[in-house]
């Protein structure tokens, strides 16, 4: 049912208008994209984080911040939702080591990260129902081991370093799989999907 | 390295998982806005980005976008004005430097952000930056962050001012006064006030008033007690600004 109400589409045209009139500043503008993606922000930050006060103190500071650097995001070269869950996720990553206690931070220099970037498909946004599905069944498809490690990397934030040692794993194996796990991803995203809708 | 050999670091790189030579050289690919390296990399981006997607759908607490919008001031713009603001300032100000402190400027942001987030609900305690936070709202204020030396923010609207929050201003000799400046493009600096630090070097200091359009840059400079017509020393802070 949930998945129902999170399903809002956001085509090429719309998702322009409301990057526009964020920049307007209209606030209810704001209001729109959480509507359409809240729902998927606070689900990945909870996953992340792990506590619910938390995931609602840092979704709330991520549309913040989408609100507050719309003016550095350029509508004709990077996708909203993909600038979105990028800091997102960088978000509760960020406070899950920072209350871990590790002063190191992604291994990433973040504004470089949430610098939106030009090409590819990436200006098309993410439909969180239709995605969702296709995301899962790529991810079904790869082996166990290597989905796993994706997820550590994904929801945990590990390192590779940090990986092999959970694992108990030589460091160059886990390189190995880890760009294999990234390669068939990407294959499997590319195809035209096999799920039935 | 060429953008062939780059390319299996695309999706490492959108995941933070990048290090070593590897990134080095993406990172300088994408700098040098490489028309094969970067639309790669964004595609990894949202490929990664996707990934968001596998997380349990969860229900979003109804209060939360009501707590958004009220932290975006949709609900009472009016609570700004420049007297409230002085003392709110100084209370938000000491806790940016306070985080600034710990732990860098994405807490210190995040501290911001939260802050924000708590308004609402702890509106008593923290009343008194309402109106700091209203200001920061305001269609058209523009947040720059400075660090190297003195480091803090300035905040600048068009149509009310400019306030400046900074720490780690150096002590001036008796008989000098730090004096801000709003320098527009091509002309000379207008004086924006001058401001004395406080004893563990933060300082405070308020420009109500239109900001004029042709504005580019704010700076502070060390003066002599009364001030300047226009800078006599190097400014120890010049700050872009735009899009305010
Ligand atoms: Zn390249």
């Amino acid at each position: 049912m949930l998945f129902l109400i999170l399903s809002a589409i956001l085509g090429p045209a719309e998702s322009r208008r409301l990057i526009e009139r964020l920049r307007a500043r209209d606030a209810a503008a704001l209001g729109e994209l959480y509507d359409c993606y809240g729902a998927v922000v606070y689900a990945i930050i909870l996953r992340i984080a792990r506590d619910r006060a938390t995931a609602e103190d840092l979704t709330q500071e991520v549309f913040l911040r989408v609100w507050n650097r719309i003016p550095t995001f350029d509508a004709e070269r990077g996708s909203l939702s993909t600038w979105l869950l990028t800091i997102a996720r960088h978000s509760a990553i960020d406070f899950l080591r920072s209350r871990g206690g590790k002063q190191e931070r992604l291994n990433v220099s973040i504004d470089a990260m949430e610098r939106p970037l030009a090409g590819g498909n990436a200006e098309t946004e993410l439909q969180t129902a239709g995605d969702a599905k296709r995301v899962r069944a790529a991810m079904d498809r790869l082996e166990p081991k290597h989905r796993q490690l994706l997820e550590l990397a994904y929801f945990d934030g590990l390192s590779q370093s940090e990986m092999a040692e959970k694992l108990e794993l030589p460091l160059g194996t886990v390189k190995t799989w880890v760009r294999s796990a990234l390669r068939q991803l990407r294959e499997n995203l590319q195809q035209p999907s096999g799920v039935n809708a | 390295m060429t953008c062939e050999e780059l390319r299996d670091e695309y999706e490492l790189f959108a995941l933070g998982l990048s290090e070593g030579a590897e990134r080095r050289e993406l990172e300088s690919h994408l700098e040098r806005r490489c028309p094969v390296c970067t639309p790669g990399v964004a595609a990894a981006m949202h490929t990664v980005a996707a990934l968001a997607l596998l997380a349990e759908p969860q229900p979003l607490p109804a209060r939360l976008r009501k707590r958004l919008m009220a932290a975006l001031g949709v609900d009472s713009p009016s609570w700004f004005s420049w007297p409230m603001l002085i003392p709110a300032a100084l209370a938000l100000a000491g806790l940016l430097l306070w985080v600034q402190a710990r732990a860098g400027w994405q807490a210190a942001e995040r501290a911001l952000a939260s802050s924000r987030a708590q308004v609402e609900q702890q509106a008593k305690e923290l009343g008194q930056l309402r109106p700091v936070l209203a200001f920061l709202n305001q269609p058209g204020t523009k947040l720059v962050n400075f660090g190297a030396g003195p480091t803090g923010s300035i905040l600048v609207n068009a149509r009310e001012g400019v306030l400046l929050m900074a720490s780690n201003l150096p002590a001036l000799p008796a008989g000098r006064t730090y004096q801000m400046w709003l320098i527009p493009k091509g002309g000379a600096p207008q004086s924006a006030g001058l401001f004395q630090a406080a004893a563990n070097g933060t300082a405070l200091h308020a420009r109500p008033g239109l900001v004029p359009a042709e504005t580019s840059a704010v700076a502070i400079s060390v003066e002599p007690e009364a001030g300047s017509t226009a800078p006599t020393t190097t400014p120890i802070l010049v700050a872009p600004v735009t899009g305010f």
